[in-house]
C-alpha cells in the first residue's frame, strides 16, 4: 500500500502490523482462491428491467471511519465543541435544513466560492445505519468489523447484488478501484454478476471501445471472437481450477460482451487528465485517478455499481487526542485538503466529479460517501455509520442521525435499509433490498 | 553457546529421526508429488464434476477445538491438482513471449501498469480483469502481427489442415502440455470459420495466435 507522507504510513501501522498492499493483494487473492467456484458470466439475462434512464451508484469510501460532522450531523457537536466544531467552521444547508456540515471540506460539495448552493446542496441525505459492529474489517479480521458489515449479505455482496438488480447491458457491471478488493477479499458474483478491479484508465477506455480506433490494432468484433475461442480452449483448465481462475473466468466473458457493444462515447485520456490533474499518467496510482476512474467506468462503461476505497489499511482512523479532545475532525479535514502531513488531497477529485457528474443530463447518479463507522467524542469506533447520500432523486435532510454523544438511536436502520434507499434512489424496480425506512429522503 | 549448539544438534537429530520414519513409512512413492493415485484424474476433459472433490479418505488424525468444532470441520473438499493453478506475473511475460514467438512485443515494456506489477522486492498474486485480459491480447496481437509475418505457412488464409497443425504446434509450445481434440477443434473454427471477414491472411494467423497466447493454460502455470 501506499502512503503519502512517513505520518500517514505511522498511523496506519499503528493500526496493524500489516501495511503492504501485495500483501494485503495476497491474502485477499488466497481468500478468493478458497472462496469457491464462481463460474457464470456477467451477462447472463434476468427478470430485473434496467431503471428508465441509466443509473449508476458510487460509493466512496472512507476506510478507517467518517466522522458524523462532515456527514451532515456536524450540529450536535458545536454546543460542546467536539471534534473541535464551532458555529463557525460548520454550514447549514439552508434556513430550515437539519443538514450541517464541515464548512471548508465537505461544504464545498454544497456551495460554490460565491456561496451560491450547487446541485448537491438540495440532495443531500444524511443517511444513518446501525450496523452494530465497532471493529475495522481487516486482513486479520475478515470475517467482522464495519465493512464487511456493509458489504456483505450473508453469503452474497451487496454490491453485485445491486449491480445484478440495477439491470442493463454494461459489460462491467461492477468495478472496484483501490489497492485491496472491498473488505479486503475477493467478493462473490451475484446472479452472474462479478466486480471487477479497474487498475489502468487507458486500457479501460480501450476495452470499452471509447478511443480513437488504431488500423493496426485488432478488430474489436474479431478479438471478441479470438478471446471467445481462448476462453473455448481454456474450459479444461477453468473446469479445474473454479476458486482460482473464478475471476479470469469472468474476465473472458465481460472482456468479450465489452468488445462486442458498439463502441462508447469518446472519452479520453487527455480530457480526464485536465479535469482531474493526472499528470499524464494512465496507471491508478493516485487517490484522482480513481476518482476520475469511476466517470470514465460511467460514460465509457456503462458501469452500474463503483466502488472506490482509499489506500492503505484504514487510513482514516484517527484516534489522536489533543488538549481539545479527540483531532479526529482536524485530521481528517486535513486528510481531506492534503495539508499538514498529509499528501494528496482528497476532496478536489471529489468535488471535481460531483461537479461534472451528480447532474449528468440523461443519467441518475447516485454518490455515497461513508465509512466504516462514526466516531464516538473520544475519538474512538461508533457501532455505525453516516452516510452522504447524493443523487438527482435525493431530498435533502438527515435519517436517522447520531446523538450529540455520537451514538445512535436504538430504532436506527440497520444495513439492509441503507442498500434499499440506495435502490430506491436508484430507481431500481421492486424493492431488492426490502423496505426503505429512509423513504422520507427519496424523491 | 554451548546451550544453542546442543539444541541444534538435539533439533538436527530429531530431524534425521523423523526423516528416516517418514521415509521408512512412505510406501507410496507418488505420495509427495501426486497424492493418493485414485479416482477421477481432474484433468480429463470428460471427467464428472465429482472428479473436483476427493476421491480417498485424507490421512490424518482429526483435533477438536476449544469451541467443540473439528479443525478439519472447515477442509475445502478437493481432489489432488485442482485450483493449483495461478495467473503468471507481468515480470515472466516478457520470457514467456520470448520462448512461444521467439520475439517480445515492443509495446510490453511498457504495459506493467496494466497488470498492476508489484514494486520490486515485493509479491502479490497476479490477477486477470476484463480490462486487464483485453490488454493482454492486445500485446499478444501484436507480438503474433509480428511472429507471423517471419512464418512462411503464414501467408496464406488458414485451411482446416493448416489450422489444424499450427494450432496444434503452437498450443503444444504455448502450454507445455499436448492439447486435447476439442482445445484444437475451437483454434480451428476460430481459424477456418469466425475470422472469415479479415481479408489478410497474416491478421487471421495473428487473431490465432493472439487467441492461444490469451488462453488460461498460456497465461497461467
Amino acid at each position: 500500500m501506499k502512503h503519502d507522507t512517513e505520518l500517514e504510513r505511522r498511523l496506519a501501522s499503528s493500526a496493524s502490523g500489516l501495511t503492504r498492499r501485495s500483501l494485503l493483494k495476497a491474502l485477499a487473492s488466497g481468500v478468493g482462491a478458497a472462496a469457491g467456484a464462481r463460474l457464470a458470466g456477467p451477462l447472463i439475462p434476468h427478470a430485473m428491467a434496467a431503471a428508465a434512464e441509466p443509473a449508476h451508484f458510487v460509493h466512496i469510501y472512507f476506510n478507517g471511519g467518517l466522522n458524523a460532522l462532515f456527514a451532515g450531523c456536524a450540529d450536535k457537536y458545536i454546543s460542546a465543541g467536539t471534534f473541535g466544531v464551532t458555529s463557525t467552521n460548520v454550514v447549514r444547508l439552508g434556513a430550515n435544513s437539519d443538514v450541517y456540515t464541515d464548512k471548508s471540506t465537505f461544504g464545498t460539495f454544497a456551495f460554490d466560492n460565491d456561496g451560491k448552493p450547487k446541485f448537491a446542496h438540495d440532495h443531500w441525505a444524511a443517511i444513518g445505519m446501525r450496523h452494530g459492529n465497532a471493529l475495522h474489517t481487516t486482513p486479520q479480521n475478515l470475517n467482522s468489523g464495519g465493512e464487511r458489515a456493509i458489504l456483505r449479505d450473508g453469503g452474497n455482496c451487496y454490491l453485485t447484488q445491486l449491480a445484478y438488480a440495477m439491470g442493463g447491458d454494461s459489460a462491467f457491471k461492477a468495478v472496484y478501484f483501490g489497492d485491496r478488493a472491498p473488505a479486503y477479499q475477493a467478493q462473490p458474483a451475484f446472479q452472474g454478476v462479478s466486480i471487477q478491479r479497474i487498475v489502468n484508465l487507458a486500457d479501460a477506455i480501450t476495452a470499452a471501445g471509447s478511443d480513437v480506433p488504431d488500423p493496426n490494432a485488432p478488430s474489436r468484433t474479431l478479438a471478441a471472437a479470438a478471446l471467445e475461442s481462448a476462453k473455448e480452449m481454456s474450459t479444461r483448465q477453468l473446469t479445474t481450477n473454479p476458486g482460482r481462475l473464478g475471476p479470469l473466468n469472468e474476465a473472458y466473458t465481460s472482456a468479450t460482451a465489452s468488445l462486442r457493444k458498439p463502441s462508447a462515447k469518446p472519452v479520453t485520456l487527455a480530457e480526464l487528465n485536465a479535469a482531474y490533474g493526472l499528470g499524464g499518467k494512465s496507471d491508478v496510482k493516485t487517490y484522482a485517478s480513481m476518482i476520475a476512474g469511476a466517470e470514465l467506468m460511467i460514460r465509457a462503461a456503462g458501469s452500474n455499481v463503483i466502488n472506490i476505497t482509499d489506500f492503505g489499511l484504514v487510513p482514516w482512523d484517527f484516534h489522536q487526542t489533543g488538549s481539545g479532545g479527540s483531532q479526529n475532525g482536524l485530521l481528517t479535514r486535513q486528510k481531506l485538503l492534503g495539508t499538514d502531513y498529509f499528501g494528496e488531497a482528497r476532496l478536489t477529485p471529489i468535488r471535481t466529479f460531483l461537479d461534472r457528474m451528480l447532474n449528468s443530463p440523461g443519467r441518475n447518479v447516485v454518490v455515497v460517501l461513508s465509512g466504516d463507522m462514526v466516531r464516538l467524542n473520544d475519538g474512538d469506533h461508533g457501532d455505525g455509520t453516516v452516510a452522504v447520500m447524493l443523487g438527482k432523486h435525493v431530498k435533502q435532510g438527515v435519517s436517522y442521525p447520531v446523538s450529540s454523544q455520537s451514538r445512535f438511536a436504538s430504532d436506527t436502520p440497520g444495513v439492509k435499509a441503507f442498500w434499499a434507499s440506495a435502490a430506491a434512489a436508484l430507481k431500481v424496480p421492486g424493492q431488492p433490498f426490502g423496505d426503505n425506512p429512509h423513504a422520507a429522503r427519496i424523491a | 553457546m554451548k546451550r544453542t549448539t546442543f539444541f541444534r544438534l538435539s533439533g538436527l537429530s530429531t530431524f534425521a529421526v523423523g526423516s528416516a520414519y517418514l521415509l521408512a513409512c512412505g510406501g507410496d512413492p507418488n505420495a509427495l508429488t501426486g497424492g493418493p493415485g485414485t479416482g477421477a484424474n481432474p484433468d480429463d476433459p470428460n471427467a464428472a464434476p465429482g472428479a473436483l472433490e476427493c476421491s480417498a479418505k485424507p490421512e490424518g488424525r482429526a483435533y477438536i477445538l476449544f469451541d467443540g468444532s473439528r479443525l478439519e470441520g472447515k477442509r475445502t473438499n478437493e481432489n489432488v491438482g485442482v485450483n493449483r493453478a495461478r495467473v503468471k506475473p507481468f515480470g515472466v511475460l516478457k520470457g514467456e513471449y520470448q520462448r512461444v514467438l521467439g520475439l517480445v512485443p515492443p509495446s510490453l515494456g511498457a504495459s506493467a501498469s496494466s497488470f498492476d506489477e508489484p514494486p520490486p522486492r515485493w509479491f502479490a498474486e497476479a490477477e486477470q480483469s476484463g480490462v486487464s485480459l483485453n490488454a493482454a491480447f492486445s500485446l499478444s496481437f501484436e507480438g503474433c502481427s509480428a511472429y507471423a509475418k517471419t512464418r512462411a505457412d503464414m501467408a496464406e488464409a488458414p485451411t482446416s489442415v493448416t489450422a489444424s497443425a499450427v494450432c496444434t504446434s503452437l498450443m503444444r509450445k504455448a502450454w507445455s502440455k499436448t492439447p486435447s481434440v476439442a482445445e484444437v477443434d475451437a483454434c480451428v473454427m476460430l481459424a477456418t470459420t469466425k475470422l472469415a471477414s479479415e481479408p489478410d491472411p497474416q491478421r487471421q494467423w495473428s487473431y490465432v495466435c493472439a487467441s492461444v497466447l490469451s488462453s488460461s493454460p498460456f497465461l497461467t502455470f
